[in-house]
This record gives C-alpha cells, structure tokens and sequence, in this order.
C-alpha cells in the first residue's frame, strides 16, 4: 500500500518537473560549457604528450599513467597530501569543536562580537593568508624573532627545512579553514535542545560523556558534511603551498595539485599534468560521493 | 544655420580624433624589473617612447618572476599573449621553439648583430638559427664574504679573489663555528641549488651531465669529471657540515639577514645583490666579493636575459621598434646599471660606470671574461633540473642517499623524463 502511495507520488512529480526542463536549458548549456567542456578537453590531454624535437603533441595512450607510477616526486606528493589532508582536517575539527562550544556557551561574554571575530580569516583572500604566514614564518620573521626572545638560540628554519616546511603550512591551513568549520558546527550546536543535555546531566552523565553521547550524535549530520567539504577543499587547496614553499626544499611539500600545476605550466608537460589531475578527481569523487550520499539522506 | 554648422564641426572633429586615437597601436609589454630602481627607469623609457611615439604606445605590465612563466605561458595558451615580454634567454628560446616566440632575424640589424657576443645569440638561438629574443642583461656568479669574519679566522683572499676548490673548502671549514652544545652558529658558506654554484664546478672541471648527440638527441651521462665536482658540493654539506641544508630552498631576505648577522660567513649569488647588501647593512658590514678558480678553466654563470616578441602578436613590426629601443645602448646601460647587472652589449659595457670601483663593479665586472650560460642549451631544463637531478641531490643532502646511487637514479629518470619529451 505504502509503496504504491510512494509510486503515485513519483509519477506526479515527473509529470511537474517536466515543464521546467525547457526553463533549465540554459542553465544547463551554461553548465556543460564552463564546467564540462574543460573537464573532458582536460581530461583529453593525459592522451598526449610534447616531443620537443619534433615540435609536437602525439598521441601516447595511457604513457602518462604508466609514468606516474615510476615517478617517486608522484608518490611523495601523493603522500604530502594525505598528510596535509587528514591532519588538516583532524585540526580544523578539533579546535574548531572547542571554539564552537564556548562560542555557543550562554556564559560567554561578547558572544556575539566574538562570533563575528571568528569569520575574519574566512574574509581574507588565501594568497594573502599564505603571504601573512609566510612572513610570520621567514628566518627572521616574528615567530623566530618571538622564539629568540625567550631564549631559543638557534629558531628552526620553518619554511626551508624539510621536516618543517609541508607542517609550517599545514599550520596556515588550519588557521585559514577555522572559521568555516567553526561556524558549521556552531550553526549545529545552536540546533540541540538543552533539555536533552539536561537529561542527561540527571543521568549523571558527565560534561565529556554528554559531548560524545549526546551532542555529537546529535549533530552528526552536520559533522559529516563538513568534514567531507573540508577534505575536499583541503586535499584540492593550492595557494599555501605554492605562496609559502613552492613545493619545497626539493620536493619536501610537495601537494598533488602544485605538482600537476608545475608539471603543466612549468615544465611544458601538460598531459602529465593533466593524468596528476585525474587521480586527484578519482580522490576526490570518493568525498563527493560520500557527501552525495549524506545530503540525499 | 551658423549653430549647426558649429555642431557638425565639432562632431567631425571628435570623430577625426577617435579615428586617429583608434589608429594608435598599443603594445603590451610584460617584465619582471622588481627593484625600485630598476623599475622607475623602466617606466622614464616606455615614457619615453610613449611620447616620442604617439602611434605606437606601450602599456608596461609587471610581474614577479616567479610568476611570469606561468603567466606567459598560459598567456601563450589562450590566445592573449603580450606583443612585447623580457625573461630569462633560455625560456625566450623554449617558447621559440614551442612556436610561442616571433623568430626576430628580419627586424635585428648588422650594428646588433655585432654588438652582442656569439654566446649570447647561441642562447637565444635554436638549431636552424632562429633568433627568438635579444639578449639584454647578464651578471657574474660570486661568492660574497664577511670581510671581519674572514679576518677573525685569519684568512687571507688572494688580491685578485680568485680561489681555488680547495682554497675554498679551506675558507668554509674555518669560517664554521659551532656553540658548546656542537649547533652550528656560523655556516662557512651558503651555495643555494637554485644558484647553481654545481653547474659552474661541473664546467670548470670540463664535466658533463647533459650531453648532446650528433643525432640531435639529449641524455644525461653524468662523468666522472662532474661526478668529481657534484661530490665537491655536496662534501660541503654531507662530510665537512659547513654548508646548511637550506641550499635546497632559502628565503632571499633570510639569507641577506643571515649574513648581516654572521650566520653566513660566506654565500654564492649573483652580483646584483650588492644592491641588496648595501641597502640592508647600510655600509656597515665589511665585504667582498671572490670567485671560484676552476681546476682545468674558469666558468661563472651569466644567466643572461632577453627581449623577445610573442608571435601571437598583431604588431611585430611596432613590437620590433620598441624592443630596438629598449635594448639600444643607451637603454641597455641605464638598466643594467639600475638593476646592478651588466648590458651585454659590447658599446654599453664599455661605459666606465660599469667599471668603476664603487659599489664593487670593477670587482664583478673582471670575471664577465668567464661568464657562460652553464645551464646547456636544451629544451626543458628546469624541467629535467627540478624533476629529475634536483629531487636525487636533495636525498644525499639529508642523508637518506649516497652519492653513487643518487646519481645513477639520476641518470636513469632523467632518461625517462627526456624520451617523455622527445629528446631522445
């Protein structure tokens, strides 16, 4: 019965949806052509490669594919981006969890202007917060000019030294990526009921019990989606990396993205390039469909 | 009557000076001049021709080195490239080749042809002779010294700041300092990859790591006379510990503080960062400038630039002009003294301003007799630099590789990487 009820349903609403197709044409040739056409002309080009004695492209097959799994530059970057991804990610969560919780908190004083204050970085180009970093972080910047006032003799070099470079960005990343993640899950907090958390405080549940148990679950919705946006985001970003280090010393961070872009518009190979892009859309689809997944349910 | 006669007048004034306006070329001409100097006499010569030439105007468009390859070559790939842009003579002629570049042997006259050495035009130059930019500026690869800190260590440069390998490796192992806890606080010498302090060794010793074929074809065959000068280098940092791993990546400003400071007793550079050490130690550091004598000749690195026209460009007859005038005698000077570099013109670098004692120029102008283009003339350097020999250097340099390994892994993806590009 229900299913039949659900059938008629569906049958109606194809039949209104119809009558808008003609009125989301447009749209839609607009789409193909700013979204679409790039991808498969992109897509296109891991087909190709540039012989520089001959002076052009030739067809080369899966050449591009093959050589990505020769390529150790491939491999390290393939891992820098998992590294900046996860750790990112895991980072923006945790603290922006915490901010949001005071944030929400009833006690707080100047909530309001403390929530406007979270937005900022969000308002500033990510060039320009890389340049900030960047500045922050130079051998005589004011992070090692701060380390060298209370006594650090010899400050590392953030930006020059491989163990430190890709995490020197990542710091940036965060800071930058905060105030989303901040403001998504204040929005879900704002949304749990108090008496739940009441109840379960009679419950003798305690302050770190009734987060886990009781808030977290609660919005779990919004926790899913915004750790998938943000790992996307994350996993696709270009201008930290690619204002703050370049992708180096050598190749110490260096991310997907900046490798398929120096392969591409550096070094004269655009197929190669454009099979890194490949693989970082077959990353990608995997967040995307989990995020499909969570906003159709 | 009278009123709209007036009107008519005016109307057919107006349109007689749009159409003249209309019939104005305007040149977009892309540079990387940064240094304030270098700028401002940029802008007074497109002043200049702006209004000598009120037919053909240039509109300047700046950007950062490090951005302008993307920014050309993007430029290049859809199809609103500038009439007009200045870069480094080894990428003039990688877009000649990739058809990017206006081959510019119709509009150079015999005078220029003359004036600007062979090896300069070989840079810029590819196997059939075309001519893709002229070469503009150059400079002298040195190696900058504290002047106290050498004294301190009771070391004497040689008057004509000619040293040797091992004189040099001397130099770097006494200038190094370490505290009571074995960090070092003074690096004797800072050499960063990107400078290619390496390429220069490798030349002075009549090393070969990229060699060309009669066939045309490029492959990396590392000698062992450029294994001798690779190991050299890389012994500063891996045995000797007297040059930071910082040489794989630096920050300009921080290896200008470092050496205002004395945390580099010694670093290699090109010499228009005199400009810099001047500007930032205000005359109060001592220093000096020396240069590395080569075991079998001598070779410093020129990194010489050019001007070249987009063969995309709807003006290459005006574009001609104007680059005729930019690289002229006169304007060659004014720039290259502007941005502490060197004309390549023969006529400009004849001005005694480049030779004068101030400011260290005699010092950096007598090594232009050994000044080469040590990067090989190939298609895809960098390329084959950072993606294939750079990455392998750079595990030796932290100790995750010996030398010997490092450098067949080189020679074996960078065999990869040149048949990837059809060099082979």
């Amino acid at each position: 019965m229900a299913r039949t009820r659900l059938l008629a349903h569906r049958g109606r609403s194809w039949t209104e949806e119809r009558g808008a197709i003609p009125f989301l044409l447009p749209a839609l040739a607009v789409l193909c052509l700013v979204s679409l056409y790039p991808l498969i002309r992109g897509v296109s080009r891991v087909f190709y490669v540039y012989r520089a004695l001959t002076r052009q492209d030739v067809f080369s097959g899966f050449e591009n594919f093959g050589l990505l799994f020769k390529d150790p530059v491939f491999f390290r970057a393939f891992g820098n981006s998992l590294v900046w991804t996860v750790v990112s990610v895991a980072a923006m969560f945790f603290i922006s969890y915490v901010l949001a919780t005071l944030l929400n908190s009833r006690y707080l004083r100047f909530r309001r202007f403390l929530r406007a204050t979270t937005l900022i970085p969000w308002a500033i180009p990510g060039v320009v917060v890389s340049l900030i970093w960047r500045y922050i972080f130079l051998s005589d910047g004011p992070a090692n000019a701060l380390l060298s006032a209370v006594g650090v003799a010899n400050p590392p070099a953030w930006l020059t030294s491989p163990q430190l470079a890709l995490w020197t960005c990542i710091i940036a990343n965060i800071w930058m990526g905060l105030p989303f993640v901040t403001i998504m899950l204040l929005a879900g907090l704002q949304s749990v009921e108090g008496d739940i958390l009441e109840a379960a405080a009679i419950d003798g549940a305690s302050y770190l019990q009734s987060q886990l148990r009781v808030v977290m679950p609660s919005i779990k919705k919004v926790i899913l989606i915004v750790l998938t946006l943000e790992a996307i985001w994350t996993f696709n970003s270009f201008d930290i990396v690619f204002v703050m280090t370049k992708g180096g010393p050598g190749s110490a961070s260096m991310t997907l993205p900046l490798y398929a872009y120096q392969n591409a518009f550096m070094y004269y190979q655009a197929g190669y390039g454009a099979a890194i892009g490949v693989v970082i859309l077959a990353v990608l689809l995997l967040a995307v469909v989990l995020y499909i997944r969570e906003v159709l349910q | 009557m009278r009123r709209s006669v007036q009107v008519l007048g005016g109307v057919a004034a107006i349109l007689i000076l749009a159409a003249a306006a209309t019939s104005a070329v305007t040149l977009q001409f892309v540079t990387p001049v940064w240094q304030s100097d270098t700028v401002d006499v940029m802008d007074e010569i497109v002043a200049e021709w702006n209004a000598a030439h009120p037919d053909i105007q240039v509109e300047v468009i700046s950007i950062a080195w490090e951005n302008i390859d993307d920014f050309l070559l993007t430029s290049f790939q859809g199809g609103a490239a500038p009439d007009v842009f200045h870069e480094d003579s080894v990428v003039s002629y990688e877009y000649g080749v990739m058809g990017y570049a206006e081959p510019l042997n119709k509009y150079l006259d015999a005078a220029t042809l003359a004036d600007i050495p062979e090896k300069n035009w070989a840079g810029v130059k590819d196997d059939s002779g075309n001519i893709y930019g002229v070469p503009f500026l150059q400079e002298t690869l040195v190696i900058f010294y504290n002047k106290a800190l050498l004294a301190a260590a009771g070391i004497v440069p040689p008057a004509d700041g000619m040293v040797t390998w091992a004189e040099l490796r001397d130099y770097a192992i006494r200038l190094t300092t370490r505290n009571a806890a074995g960090q070092v606080t003074t690096w004797g010498l800072m050499a960063p990859f990107e400078q290619r302090l390496w390429w220069c060794l490798v030349d002075q010793n009549e090393g070969n790591v990229l060699v060309r074929h009669d066939d045309g074809t490029w492959h990396v065959e590392i000698d062992d006379a450029a294994r001798e000068a690779i190991e050299y280098y890389m012994n500063l940092a891996t045995v000797d510990g007297v040059m930071p791993t910082e040489v794989l990546s630096y920050d300009f400003t921080g290896l200008l503080q470092g050496f205002k400071t004395g945390k580099y007793a010694m670093f290699s550079f090109g010499c228009w960062v005199r400009s810099w050490i001047e500007r930032l130690t205000k005359n109060q550091l001592d220093w000096g400038m020396l240069q590395v004598k080569g075991p079998k000749r001598n070779v410093t690195e020129t990194d010489p630039q050019a001007i070249s026209i987009s063969s995309g460009s709807k003006h290459k007859a005006e574009a001609a002009q104007f680059v005729a005038f930019l690289t002229n005698t006169e304007n060659q000077a004014r720039l290259a003294k502007a941005d502490w570099l060197f004309p390549v013109r023969q006529s400009a670098l004849a001005r005694p301003e480049f030779q004068t004692t101030e400011d260290q120029w005699d010092v950096a102008y007598q090594w232009l007799a050994f000044a080469e283009d040590v990067k090989p003339h190939m298609f895809g350097f960098f390329g084959w630099e950072w993606q294939t020999f750079i990455p392998q250097m750079e595990l030796v340099i932290l100790g995750k590789s010996d030398l010997t390994t490092a450098l067949e892994a080189a020679t074996e993806r960078g065999n990869e990487f040149l048949r990837r590009m059809g060099l082979q």
